[in-house]
C-alpha cells in the first residue's frame, strides 16, 4: 500500500465580490469541491486553462489561503484550519515555487539572503552553519557558490527560476506546490529546469503537485495527472491512461488541442468550442454541459459524480466510457 | 546538461565583482553630471551655513564676548556694537561697490552685517527645510506602509484621515498661528513654523507609500515571505520598507526644497520666522519697501538668491536620485 501525504477533501474557495451596498453578495467560486489523495515521492500534475483554479488550489493546499469548506489532510493532520503560529511550523514541510521568476524575488536582496532567510528565521542553522548550507542548496540547484552575493537582476530567467527552487528546498520540505514553475521560462530553458526537479524529487524523497497549463510539461513530469476544469476536477488517472484513453469529453478535447507534428494526421474532432464559462454564475448540473458536444439532458440537472471508472482512473462524467 | 557547464565556466573566467542595488544606484547617479553638481552645490551651500556661523560665534565670544546669534539674531536685546547693532551704520553699501563701507556685503536697516545675516539666516531656513523633510517622511511612510500593508478598514481610515489633512486651508491656519505665535518664546517660534509645515505636507508621501505597498504587496515576492513563514516585522522592514525607501528618500529630498520655499514664503509675508531672528524669508521681507527694493538691492538680493540656489540644487539631487534609485529604469 502506497503511503498517503496529502489528502484533499471537498475542498472548495470561493472570493466573495462586493458588488455594491444593496446588490445580493456574489462569489467567485474559485475552487469547487475538489478531493484528490497524493502518495509520497509521486508527481501529481494539475492542467487546465487559465482561470480554471489550478493555481488558487495550489495556494490553498499550502494554506496561503484559508479553503472555505473541506479538509486538507497532510501526514494525517487536518490543516485546513490552522493559524499562523502552527502553520509556521507546517512551512518546513510544505513549499511553494511561484510562476513568475521575476517579481517572485526581492530585487533588494542578495541570493544567500532569498535563499536562507528561512533558515535563520526557522532557527534551523547557526549564523556559523549558515553559508555552507546556503551553498549547498544553491549547488544542488544548479547555480555555483559564486553566485550566493548576487543579486537578482544579475541573472536570467532560468537562473532566477533555479533561485526560487533553492528557496523553497532550503527548509528541507517533504511536499512542494509548483505553480507553473516553467511557464516564464524558454523552451530549451524549461526542460533543464524540469530535469533538475525530477532529480531533487528523487534526492531528496520528494512528492510534487506540479501545476501547468501546458500538457506536454505535465506529461513530462507526472506520474499522474488532474484535468481541472472551472474549479472542479473532471478527471484524474496515470499519464499514460490519460493519453492513450482520456474519459472525459473536456480531456479529450484537450489531448486534441496539442498539435500534431505530422501534418498528414487529420483530426476527427474539433476543439472544444465557445468560452469558459463565468464562474461567478456557473453552469448546472454538469459544469461542462454549455461546450459538450455530447450533451443531453440529465447533464443539464444532475451533477455527476467523480467516480471511478476504472481502477485509478476517475471520472466526472454521466457518461463515462459509453462515448 | 553541457550548456550549463560552459555558462559556469565562461562566468568563472569574468571576475566576479558582485554589485547590489544601492552601488548600481551611485554609479547611475554619478553619470548624471547636472544632478552630480546640483548635489556637491547643495552639499556646500548646507556645509557653509552649518559650519560658518560657528565660526563666526567663535571668534565673536573671543573678541568680544557675545555670540552671533545674540548679535544677529535676537538684535533686540544687545546694545550697540562695533560691528554690531549700530543704526548709525544702517544702509551701507557693500563694501566692494562703496569703499568707505567695512561690511562685504553692506548692513541692513538696524546696521547688522548682511553677510553675517545670510549664514544664520542660511542655517535657519536649512534646519527648517530638513526637519519638516524629516517629519514628513516619519508620518508620510509609517501612515502610507500601515495603510497600505494593513487594506480593508486600516487603510479606509488612514486614507480618510489623510484627506482631511490634505484639504486643511494651510494659509488661514498659518495666519491665526501667526497671532497664537506672538506668546511663543522667541526661540521656538522655529519649531511652530516646522510643526505646522510638517503636519501639512506629508500627505502626498503618504498617498504615494501607501500606492506602492498596494502593488508591492500583490507580487510573489511577498507572498513568498508567507509562505516561508517569516514574521511581520521581517516582512516589513527586510522586504516592503527597502523596496518603498527609495521612494521615499526621492520625496524627501524633493521636500527640503519645498519646505525651505513655503518657510520663506510665509517668512516674506510675516507669518514664518519671527524677525529679529534672521532667516532667508525674513531677511527677502526687507524687499516690500520700495525704496530697499529699488535703492538697496544688497539688502535682498544675496538671501533671495540664495534660497534659488538651494532649490534648485536640492531639486536637481532630488530628480538625480529619482532617475537613479528608480528600479524600473534599467539603463
Amino acid at each position: 500500500m502506497r503511503e498517503k501525504i496529502l489528502e484533499v477533501k471537498n475542498v472548495k474557495k470561493y472570493f466573495p465580490i462586493h458588488a455594491g451596498l444593496f446588490k445580493k453578495p456574489l462569489q467567485v467560486k474559485a475552487v469547487d469541491d475538489v478531493s484528490f489523495t497524493m502518495y509520497k515521492g509521486e508527481t501529481l500534475g494539475l492542467v487546465g486553462e487559465s482561470g480554471c483554479g489550478k493555481s488558487t488550489l495550489g495556494r490553498t493546499i499550502v494554506r496561503l489561503y484559508e479553503p472555505t469548506a473541506g479538509q486538507i489532510i497532510f501526514k494525517d493532520q487536518d490543516i485546513s484550519k490552522w493559524k499562523s503560529n502552527k502553520l509556521k511550523k507546517l512551512r518546513q514541510e510544505m513549499q511553494l515555487i511561484f510562476q513568475d521568476p521575476y517579481s517572485s524575488l526581492n530585487p533588494r536582496m542578495n541570493v544567500s539572503s532569498i535563499v536562507g532567510e528561512a533558515l535563520l528565521a526557522h532557527k534551523l542553522v547557526t549564523k556559523d552553519e549558515f553559508k555552507d548550507r546556503v551553498t549547498e542548496i544553491v549547488e544542488k540547484c544548479g547555480l555555483a557558490s559564486y553566485h550566493i552575493n548576487r543579486y537578482p537582476h544579475q541573472f536570467s530567467g532560468g537562473q532566477r527560476q533555479r533561485i526560487g527552487v533553492a528557496r523553497a528546498l532550503a527548509m528541507n520540505p517533504d511536499f512542494i506546490v509548483a505553480d507553473e514553475p516553467v511557464s516564464a521560462l524558454d523552451v530549451s530553458v524549461q526542460s533543464q529546469v524540469l530535469n533538475m526537479m525530477n532529480g531533487l524529487k528523487a534526492e531528496f524523497g520528494l512528492s510534487y503537485l506540479f501545476i501547468s497549463h501546458d500538457l506536454s510539461v505535465v506529461k513530462h513530469i507526472s506520474d499522474r495527472i488532474g484535468v481541472m476544469y472551472l474549479g472542479s476536477l473532471v478527471e484524474l488517472t496515470g499519464k499514460r491512461e490519460l493519453y492513450n484513453n482520456p474519459l472525459h469529453p473536456y480531456t479529450k478535447a484537450l489531448m486534441l488541442a496539442i498539435p500534431e507534428p505530422n501534418p498528414k494526421k487529420i483530426k476527427k474532432m474539433e476543439a472544444v468550442k465557445g468560452e469558459i464559462p463565468s464562474n461567478i454564475n456557473t453552469p448546472s448540473g454538469c459544469k461542462f454541459h454549455t461546450r459538450c458536444p455530447y450533451m443531453k439532458d440529465v447533464c443539464k440537472e444532475e451533477v455527476p459524480e467523480f467516480r471511478e471508472i476504472e481502477k485509478d482512473h476517475y471520472v466526472a462524467c454521466h457518461f463515462a466510457g459509453e462515448i | 546538461m553541457a550548456e550549463i557547464k560552459n555558462e559556469k565556466t565562461d562566468l568563472l573566467k569574468i571576475e566576479t565583482k558582485v554589485e547590489g542595488p544601492w552601488i548600481v544606484a551611485w554609479k547611475r547617479f554619478k553619470k548624471n553630471k547636472v544632478s552630480l553638481a546640483g548635489g556637491i552645490l547643495f552639499v556646500l551651500i548646507f556645509l557653509s551655513v552649518w559650519i560658518i556661523p560657528f565660526v563666526i560665534d567663535f571668534q565673536l565670544q573671543g573678541d568680544l564676548g557675545y555670540t552671533g546669534v545674540e548679535r544677529f539674531g535676537n538684535a533686540m536685546s544687545i546694545n550697540i556694537g562695533e560691528h554690531g547693532f549700530d543704526l548709525t551704520n544702517s544702509r551701507q553699501k557693500p563694501s566692494f561697490i562703496d569703499s568707505e563701507s567695512e561690511h562685504f556685503l553692506g548692513t541692513d536697516d538696524q546696521g547688522r552685517d548682511i553677510l553675517f545675516r545670510v549664514f544664520f539666516g542660511g542655517r535657519m531656513s536649512m534646519n527648517i527645510g530638513f526637519l519638516v523633510a524629516f517629519m514628513t517622511m516619519f508620518l508620510g511612510s509609517t501612515i502610507g506602509i500601515l495603510a497600505g500593508y494593513h487594506g480593508g478598514i486600516v487603510d479606509d481610515l488612514l486614507m480618510r484621515f489623510t484627506e482631511i489633512v490634505a484639504s486643511l486651508p494651510f494659509l488661514p491656519i498659518m495666519m491665526t498661528l501667526s497671532f497664537i505665535m506672538r506668546w511663543v518664546p522667541q526661540e521656538q517660534t522655529m519649531f511652530v513654523v516646522v510643526i505646522v509645515i510638517g503636519i501639512i505636507s506629508w500627505t502626498g508621501l503618504a498617498r504615494l507609500v501607501r500606492g506602492q505597498v498596494l502593488s508591492l504587496r500583490e507580487l510573489e515576492f511577498m507572498q513568498a515571505t508567507e509562505i516561508l513563514g517569516l514574521s511581520t516585522t521581517s516582512r516589513l522592514f527586510r522586504h516592503l520598507l527597502p523596496n518603498v525607501l527609495t521612494y521615499i528618500i526621492v520625496s524627501t529630498t524633493l521636500g527640503i526644497g519645498g519646505a525651505i520655499l513655503l518657510e520663506a514664503g510665509l517668512s516674506f509675508l510675516g507669518l514664518g520666522v519671527t524677525p529679529p531672528a534672521p532667516s532667508w524669508g525674513n531677511m527677502v521681507q526687507a524687499a516690500r519697501t520700495g525704496v530697499i527694493l529699488q535703492s538697496f538691492p544688497h539688502m535682498w538680493v544675496p538671501p533671495g538668491l540664495l534660497i534659488i540656489l538651494t532649490v534648485v540644487s536640492v531639486n536637481l539631487l532630488g530628480e538625480g536620485l529619482r532617475d537613479a534609485l528608480d528600479p524600473k529604469e534599467i539603463r
